[in-house]
């Protein structure tokens, strides 16, 4: 490929998903500065990345595979840096929702509480949940995450779970 | 009939609001002209500094009491010419065209940053003449004033060292500074 057409792939990947990869930068790193160089850092990343790109995959499933690997480095980087727990699904099921779901109105507090359950989870599960967000079939998101068919639709019904109890109840009270 | 919660969230989150993406070109050609901008205010005011030494030099030239001294000056003038031709010579090229590439850009910014590496050798063989002219006029102000001491030339030979000083310790961090920013060009490229 040359580099007019790295170029040019790399432009309409921006153009078309740029808003995914600030919503994914968002929900991998919470500070905003230290965002802004991620998703610089995912740019770049992707840009690079279309010099090697074949077509063998969609380009969707091409970017968020990038962008998932850029940032989930970062967030492992950073955590040597600065230790942050993590929760695996099965704890987070367990734990208590701490936001009482009666003030949870507006939806801005939902993004808010939406954000702060994916900042707990440990970057497998909250890669599987952006990607549901995100709306991808289970299929793309086994290309993107290396996980099997199984695997992903197991994550999927217990992250949907999880949501429905944290959520529903609140947006039925709001 | 309302929506499944998760297809709400689902709304809420793709519905968030997210600002123009970063676009790399853009990037990079903004750094390369950042870039050339602060070489090219570098050379205007060493333009500067030089006229203000041409007109100083030659003005002494003209005046000078022996013929030691005006060589001295002349030299001097010389070495002034050859110092603004040394810098001028480093002046930035012309940004890539705007449909360049990204790799083009950075092809371009990485030669820019390469072609302002300078060695503390470049520095003393830029700086030389005019300092073989500030020998002269020291021998001149010898023959025009032939009771004067160490101590009339001494505030000469104090700027002299500290000159060679400042120029050394400048010189060595430019290069480190000039070398990380090769290499993050290199990392754009090689991954």
């Amino acid at each position: 490929m040359d580099a007019s057409q790295q170029d040019e792939r790399y432009a309409a990947a921006a153009a078309e998903l740029g808003g995914a990869i600030e919503r994914l930068a968002r929900a991998y790193e919470a500070e905003v500065d230290v965002r802004g160089d991620l998703i610089q850092d995912i740019h770049v990343a992707l840009w690079r990345s279309f010099a090697a790109f074949d077509g063998r995959c969609s380009l969707r499933t091409w970017v968020y595979r990038v962008a998932h690997n850029t940032a989930a480095s970062h967030v492992q980087k950073r955590r040597r840096f600065r230790p942050e727990r993590w929760a695996s699904l099965d704890a987070i099921e367990a734990l208590p929702d701490t936001d009482d779901p009666e003030t949870a109105v507006g939806e801005r507090r939902a993004l808010s509480r939406l954000m702060s359950l994916i900042h707990q989870l440990a970057p497998p599960d909250r890669q599987v949940l952006l990607l549901y967000l995100e709306d991808l079939d289970a299929a793309a998101m086994g290309e993107i995450t290396g996980l099997s068919p199984g695997a992903v639709a197991t994550k999927i019904h217990r992250l949907k779970a999880l949501l429905a109890r944290r959520f529903a109840e609140g947006r039925a009270k709001a | 009939m309302t929506q499944p919660p998760e297809d709400h969230l689902k709304a809420l989150w793709q519905g968030q609001e997210t600002e123009t993406p970063a676009m790399t070109v853009k990037a990079i050609r903004v750094l390369a002209r950042n870039y050339g901008d602060i070489l090219r205010s570098r050379i205007w005011m060493g333009l500067a500094i030089a006229a203000v030494e041409v007109v100083m030099f030659g003005s002494n030239a003209w005046r000078a009491p022996n013929e030691i001294l005006r060589v001295g000056w002349l030299i001097s003038l010389a070495g002034v010419g050859w110092l603004t031709w040394r810098i001028v010579s480093k002046r930035p090229g012309r940004l890539p065209p705007a449909e360049a590439s990204a790799q083009a850009l950075i092809g371009f910014h990485r030669a820019e940053l390469e072609r302002q590496r300078t060695s503390f050798t470049w520095m003393t063989v830029t700086a030389a003449p005019v300092f073989a002219g500030s020998f002269v006029v020291m021998l001149g102000f010898q023959k025009a004033r032939p009771n004067m001491t160490l101590a009339n030339i001494a505030p000469l030979l104090v700027l002299i060292v500290v000159w060679w000083f400042f120029a050394f310790v400048w010189q060595r961090r430019q290069s480190r500074r000039l070398a990380e920013q090769i290499a993050e060009m290199d990392d754009l490229t090689q991954g």
